[in-house]
């Protein structure tokens, strides 16, 4: 197994903040949410939520033929993502059999599954065609076969750490030689599933989530992609390629402690971060910024908060969620972090903590309220999902 | 092509294992929500498998593939009753077809036909793709590293691959990695409509497809758990079966009926010389062949292309468990069992006389998939 270090050189969002990293960033700097009135389809228990939906035609957008609305929108951040690197067209510099895609996800085709429910038990018409997206890695298929990414492929599902694992992997293959060039990140649509289930759970925030504000009363859904195209170091050097930031490291534990709750403590999420840092060769004192899991649910901030604390002290550095920005995406949500996290350090600027108002005794800390100026050489971005996943990512300077 | 892997991971031996088989012949599923939909035949496991006694308070809420997951994993790594502390150094990986398809659907079904009246939050809770590899955690106790793959019929592959990956960089010290599918009606007839299942009631008969030009093979589900240990931690004073090699590669085409036999055959030798193995040293090269006969066909057509540079030992397993995304796992589970054991388990079917009469210390497992996936895993004493 190699060492190398794993470099960024491309970013690829689609977002209901933005289709692009530009426009995303316009909304984190003009503090502008992208939560607003489902359209997609009709709930009548939920329609009434705020949610993240990205605006637009994925399908038009994509060019694909066919596929549900998480592979349009996977193929849109994906050739975004490669272009930005300098390798989206066929050369000599990228031989397309080095070349993989690892996604993670959590939906897939269940829009189209639902409708095909909808027919067969109202209806008694079996639609086999509604199901031919269904699965998850119908999206890892069309980008690979969309951008002509001819090596390792794999999808993941770890709930709504999915992304982030699937970046810890793109890592994994690169530093063992299997690939040159990795596509790493995650898709996912809404749906009337994830909706109705978060509903169920009395976890949905009617006015739009406010992460660890005092006053939060749970998360707002979204749907999108982020994507990252990832690189040896030294490769990406050899060809030129700008290089917006590292992956120094990453770390992943699981709570083993139930399906849906967070361990109250947050050890397992601390132990998730501090293995990210030392892999990364990283002291907590030396991160500038962490991008939090952040979901505005009562139970998860304050669980995310005493993780932080547990590795960071009673003063943790600069610390936001953006989930207010475009919702929280599932299993798109840690790729997509990851990018807004590129571009905070590129253009280094904290982004805010959009819907934060009143400081929570318990969580122990405010997050970033605005916007503003900051030094940021590492970043820690977390995501943790149901099944107790935690996943942390370690994004740094080339310097730091 | 591209070689994605390495494919050599010496220093990693199978502590344990499990295996979920369903019965041995296909049945009909007793739950139908439609009458649109067919209810067999499938090799379903008709009694789940039963769990340790603390269990018990667990079951209501487990799902069948929670199930079959978690039983699986408890014969691999054994029913740490409770006793220990959390493991922090043990991954769970678990490859996965099609998830908890019965529990997605249950949801769907009542949000579809109470229009959202009452959503369960239990059922969505259970929805998710890695509720069995949580499951496996929360009841073993075990906090490492928890992915789950969802790769259609690679799924198993990946999580093995996975979990060599995260014990060579110090991620983990164990592995629990696990293959697992339910049965569904909602699968059997999306199958059977796509032309993948027959329907008439036949048992999976593979490798003898051919001849009689049978399309289409019988669905299946089931378990199959390795516990991966480093060979410093593997007990002392047993006969171990060590995984020696992986490969996984992507189509180029995913047509399989044109798949070149050679090149496949070179595949082949060439992922088992990376695991330092040569083809005279395989006892056995079990492979995924599974009754229709365009996947039958392939298969022969490789084993013939091995076969000029010297007769092999053959075998099948998808007569026992029918087909399933993850049933790779039943193989590869198979595979380091004979090699544990010394000989093949009755679940394997050979085909033809065995070459050598000797005791079994190399099996390789071989599928190539209809999408155009092809792997081997090489599992030696």
């Amino acid at each position: 197994m190699r060492t190398d270090r794993v470099a960024i050189t491309g970013i690829g969002i689609v977002s209901a903040a933005g289709w692009t990293p530009e426009e995303l960033w316009s909304a984190i700097e003009a503090e502008r949410s992208g939560l607003g009135r489902l359209t997609l389809f009709d709930s009548p228990r939920c329609g009434h939520v705020p949610v993240g939906q990205v605006i637009g035609d994925p399908a038009a957008r994509s060019g694909l033929s066919r596929g549900s609305r998480t592979d349009h929108f996977a193929v849109c951040a994906a050739r975004d993502a490669l272009e930005d690197s300098g390798l989206r067209e066929p050369g000599p510099a990228a031989d397309r059999r080095r070349m993989g895609v690892v996604l993670g996800g959590t939906t897939g085709g269940m829009l189209s599954t639902e409708a095909f429910l909808q027919k067969l038990l109202l209806d008694e018409a079996f639609d086999a065609a509604l199901l031919r997206d269904h699965q998850c890695c119908a999206a890892t298929e069309a980008v690979a076969a969309g951008l002509q990414l001819r090596g390792f492929r794999a999808t993941v599902s770890d709930a709504c750490a999915s992304s982030n694992a699937a970046v810890a992997i793109g890592c994994d293959v690169l530093r063992s030689g299997e690939a040159d060039v990795m596509l790493a990140g995650g898709a996912d649509s809404l749906t009337r599933l994830t909706l109705n289930g978060f509903c169920s759970l009395l976890n949905v925030s009617h006015e739009g989530a406010r992460p660890f504000d005092a006053e939060r009363s749970g998360l707002s859904l979204g749907e999108g992609a982020g994507m990252l195209v990832l690189e040896r170091e030294e490769a990406a050097v050899a060809r030129g390629a700008r290089i917006y930031g590292l992956v120094a490291g990453y770390g992943s534990t699981c709570d083993a402690n139930h399906l849906t709750a967070p361990m109250p403590d947050g050890s397992a999420a601390a132990n998730a971060m501090r293995r990210a840092l030392e892999m990364a060769g990283i002291a907590p004192a030396a991160v500038d910024y962490v991008n939090a899991h952040g979901t505005g649910t009562v139970t998860n901030d304050l669980a995310e908060a005493r993780a932080l604390r547990a590795v960071f002290g009673s003063r943790p550095p600069a610390v936001s969620s953006t989930k207010r920005f475009f919702g929280h995406t599932l299993g798109a949500a840690g790729a997509m972090e990851a990018v807004v996290c590129v571009l905070a350090m590129q253009r280094q600027r904290f982004p805010a903590n959009l819907g934060f108002r009143t400081m929570d005794a318990e969580v122990g800390f405010a997050p970033v309220a605005h916007t503003c100026d900051g030094t940021i050489r590492a970043i820690v971005t977390n995501s943790f999902g149901f099944g107790g996943n935690n996943c942390s990512l370690v994004i740094c300077g080339r310097e730091a | 092509m591209t070689s994605p892997g390495p494919g050599r991971h010496a220093g990693v031996s199978i502590c344990g294992m499990g295996l979920v088989l369903p019965g041995p012949t296909p049945g009909m599923l007793p739950s139908v929500p439609s009458p649109r939909l067919a209810a067999g035949p499938v090799y379903s496991c008709r009694e789940l498998p039963a769990l340790p006694p603390r269990y018990a308070r667990a079951l209501r809420r487990l799902c069948r593939a929670d199930h079959l997951a978690l039983a699986a994993a408890v014969q691999a790594v054994g029913d740490r009753g409770g006793q220990e502390g959390p493991d922090d150094e043990t991954a769970v990986c678990v490859g996965t077809g099609m998830g908890v398809v019965g529990a997605t659907a249950a949801f769907l079904e009542s949000m579809v036909e109470e229009n959202e009246g009452n959503p369960k939050p239990t059922a969505f809770t259970n929805s998710l793709h890695n509720v069995p590899a949580a499951q496996i955690a929360v009841y073993l106790g075990l906090r490492g590293p928890n992915n789950t793959f969802i790769h259609g019929s690679v799924s198993f592959e990946l999580a093995l691959w996975r979990a060599l990956r995260m014990m060579e960089t110090g991620q983990a010290r164990r592995a629990v990695v696990v293959g697992v599918d339910e049965a569904s009606p909602y699968v059997v007839t999306a199958g059977q409509r796509r032309g993948w299942f027959r329907g008439d009631g036949a048992s999976l008969d593979p490798m003898a497809g051919s001849a009689a030009r049978v399309r289409g093979t019988v669905p299946g589900e089931g378990a199959g758990a390795l516990l991966l240990c480093r060979e410093s931690d593997a007990p002392q004073g047993r006969r171990e079966a060590r995984l020696a090699g992986l490969r996984i590669e992507p189509p180029a085409d995913p047509r399989i009926a044109v798949r070149d036999p050679d090149a496949e055959a070179e595949f082949v030798v060439d992922a088992l010389e990376s695991a330092g193995v040569a083809m005279e040293d395989v006892d056995l090269l079990l492979l995924g062949a599974n009754g229709d006969c365009r996947i039958d066909d392939a298969h022969r057509r490789v084993v013939g292309a091995l076969a000029r540079s010297g007769r092999v030992s053959c075998g099948v397993f998808k007569s026992s468990c029918g087909e399933f995304c993850a049933a790779a796992a039943v193989g590869v589970v198979l595979g380091a069992m004979a090699v544990r054991d010394g000989a093949l388990a009755p679940a394997i079917r050979l085909l033809g006389r065995p070459v050598r009469a000797r005791a079994v210390s190399c099996v390789a497992c071989y599928n190539l998939y209809e999408t155009g996936y092809r792997s081997l895993c090489v599992v030696k004493a």
